[in-house]
């Protein structure tokens, strides 16, 4: 074995150790950013349920009838015509 | 010499990289096998993290996916009392967050004793989370959890139920439908690394979260509303004691409103009795007084013992029948069949349930569903009381015409009436429409498959319907519930209140009711009213009580449905003030 040869198996050595850190980092990171991403999904499907029982508040009959009624409406089925009200 | 001298520079250089690398191999022997197990267990306490994955309890919906049930999340704001450094100060800075009293914090914090996580308040603002977050205070802290929240309030409250502060359904449909509506937490085990963020997921370590199902219902809220609302109203008009109300689709047996009036509002149910926890539709029989009529008199016509336009003799409002004086709260002379009905002559019920008899009176009653549970899919189902056909004497001949000697509650009497509106057939009721996953799979259809049985011939139905309780409504005592576009068929009913435990009737205690459907040519909605013990003095004839609340709640409902009106309703000029006899 040479001297030149000895350096180049060291430096393939070496090259391929840098090469496992890389990647090793590299795939870290990506877990990294899976997590942030999961917590992320988990975040917004929570807000998600927050946002649909705020809809629901929004949509109960009662509330819609009270809100008309502030703003000087009666709230009439569709369909409703004068003959109802007798 | 030189070739040589290279040789020997390269094997020396080899042998040296060797050598470390044989000692590095020797030294991470060494800590293995003998520092290994320790620091490993090591590693796995300040690297792996376990995080709950919460799953959602299933949402309970309207039949048209409004939410009348949901989870959703809160912050709350707890202790550790055993790490921290100040238990006064941190009392004080929670206190000062939150506007509380230290006083109502410092006390539980010294008594906590071993425990390591003590509840400060739940459901603190997202402001007042920040802060304490900011505050730093190390053993003071903010958690996420997830809670049942009602958004449509009082909406069928004694129908939905509540849930325990655990999360479990305790009663209602919330304890009946826990297994569905349960879902199941997943795990998931994390690698963090020196700054504590997470970078890996451990071996074997997730397991998502399995959201509950969600259950639909047949109930609409825009018509639970309205029946509430109606219902409410008239009760405090009337300064009654209580008032239920169900709506049903006569076709398919599909409960489209069941209301309790008091209620009581889930989200605070610590706030009310148990007694506003009933669903007293289901829960509570009582007489049915004059509504019972229909199904005698439907009865007689079916076995052909009576026929259209026959006279009776209603005795001047008083018959002697042996040792028992019948009356009419209104003296009629000679009535016709259809109008022992219409004008609700006790008299004349009596003596049709004579011509009946008690065994044909028994079997027909019966055929109904009276004296059985109706088999709706809820718990706590009433069966009602009806003795049975060897205790009856000739007195119950004559009762039972008339309602009394037996006890219904609201949803049999629903039910049982849906055979005018629906052709003559006996349906199930039901109010769970199906189960389906968070992506609106069906999971388990509950719709029941409808006996094809036929209670009375459908032309006798359609007599009743069309020349008799149609006519209560247009010239009895339903007069009030007439509408414009609509044609109503119903019966009003004022029954005396039965004393608990036997021995007549409470003195001036009535329950006033309603029962009716419409349009009358292929009715969609069947509706009863029952409004227990009206002050007197302000009304309690159940065409006056009960009436107007039907009245509303079809007019309301049918719209909503766009239900086409009938152009064969009869004219409506004005209400009738008159007199509204039982």
């Amino acid at each position: 074995m040479t001297v030149p040869r000895a350096l180049l198996v060291l430096s393939m050595l070496v090259a391929v150790g840098i090469a496992i850190v890389v990647i090793r980092q590299k795939s870290a990171q990506a877990a990294n950013r899976i997590q942030e991403l999961h917590q992320q999904d988990i975040a917004l499907e929570q807000k998600l349920w927050t946002k649909q029982l705020e809809l629901a508040k929004l949509r109960e009959p009662q509330a819609i009838r009270r809100r008309a009624a502030e703003l000087g409406f009666e709230v009439f089925p569709p369909g409703s015509t004068s003959a109802d009200g007798l | 010499m030189r070739s040589r001298f290279s040789n020997l520079t390269a094997q020396l250089l080899i042998g040296t990289v060797m050598l470390a690398l044989l000692a590095l191999v020797g030294r991470l022997i060494y800590i293995n096998t003998s520092d290994g197990p320790k620091l490993v267990a090591r590693a796995v306490r300040q690297q792996r993290s376990i995080i709950p994955l919460i799953a959602r309890r299933g949402l309970i919906v309207d039949c048209r996916g409004r939410i009348i049930s949901g989870t959703t999340l809160r912050n709350s704001v707890f202790a550790d009392p055993q790490v921290l450094p100040d238990k006064a100060a941190a009392a004080r800075t929670a206190a000062s967050i939150l506007k509380m009293d230290p006083n109502e914090i410092v006390p539980d914090l010294l008594a906590a004793g071993d425990r390591r996580f003590f509840v400060i308040r739940r459901g603190v603002s997202d402001e007042q989370a920040e802060r304490i977050r900011r505050a730093g205070t190390y053993g003071l802290g903010v958690f996420i959890e997830p809670y049942r929240t009602y958004p449509m309030n009082t909406l069928a409250a004694g129908l939905i139920g509540f849930v325990s502060a655990d999360g479990s359904g305790v009663s209602g449909l919330e304890y009946q439908c826990d297994t569905w509506l349960h879902g199941e937490n997943g795990v998931k085990a994390i690698i963090r690394d020196a700054h504590r963020k997470a970078f890996w997921l451990a071996d074997g370590g997730y397991r998502p979260a399995r959201d509950g199902f969600n259950v639909v219902l047949t109930i609409d809220s825009e018509i639970q509303a309205t029946v509430e609302r109606t219902l409410a109203e008239a009760v405090q008009r009337f300064d009654a004691e209580s008032g239920v109300g169900v709506v049903m689709h006569p076709d398919t047996g599909a409960i489209l409103a069941m209301a309790n009036f008091p209620g009581f509002d889930p989200n605070h149910y610590q706030d009310f009795s148990a007694e506003r926890y009933r669903n007293r539709a289901i829960t509570d029989p009582y007489e049915p007084g004059s509504t019972f009529k229909p199904f005698i008199a439907a009865s007689a016509l079916a076995e052909g013992l009576v026929r259209l336009g026959e006279v009776f003799d209603c005795e001047h409002g008083a018959w002697q029948d042996g040792p028992r004086t019948l009356r009419d709260s209104h003296p009629f002379d000679y009535l016709t069949f259809e109008e022992i009905v219409i004008r609700s002559s006790n008299i004349g019920m009596g003596k049709i349930g004579q011509r009946l008899g008690n065994e044909l009176l028994y079997k027909h009653v019966t055929d109904f569903g009276f004296g059985r549970k109706t088999g709706v899919d809820l718990l706590g189902e009433d069966a009602g009381i009806l003795r049975d056909l060897s205790r009856w004497n000739s007195y119950t001949t004559t009762s039972i015409p008339m309602g009394q000697e037996i006890a219904v509650t609201p949803l049999q009497l629903a039910r049982a009436f849906c055979v005018f509106a629906n052709g003559g057939k006996l349906v199930t009721p039901y109010v769970i429409r199906a189960v389906v996953d968070a992506r609106g799979r069906v999971v388990s259809d509950q719709t029941p498959e409808q006996p094809n049985k036929q209670v009375l011939p459908e032309r006798i139905v359609a007599v009743m319907k069309d020349k008799v309780l149609s006519e209560v409504v247009n010239q009895g005592s339903g007069r009030r519930v007439r509408l414009a576009n609509y044609q109503v068929f119903g019966k009003t009913g004022t029954a005396q209140v039965a004393k608990k435990g036997g021995g007549g009737y409470e003195h001036n205690a009535y329950v006033s009711s309603f029962v009716g459907a419409a349009p009358a040519r292929d009715p969609q909605m069947v509706v009863l009213i029952v409004i227990r013990k009206p002050n007197k003095s302000l009304g309690y004839y159940g065409g006056q009580v009960a009436g107007p609340v039907v009245r509303e709640i079809l007019r309301h409902g049918l719209a909503y449905l766009q239900v086409p009106p009938d152009p064969q309703a009869p004219k409506v000029t004005a209400l009738s003030s008159g007199p509204i006899h039982d």
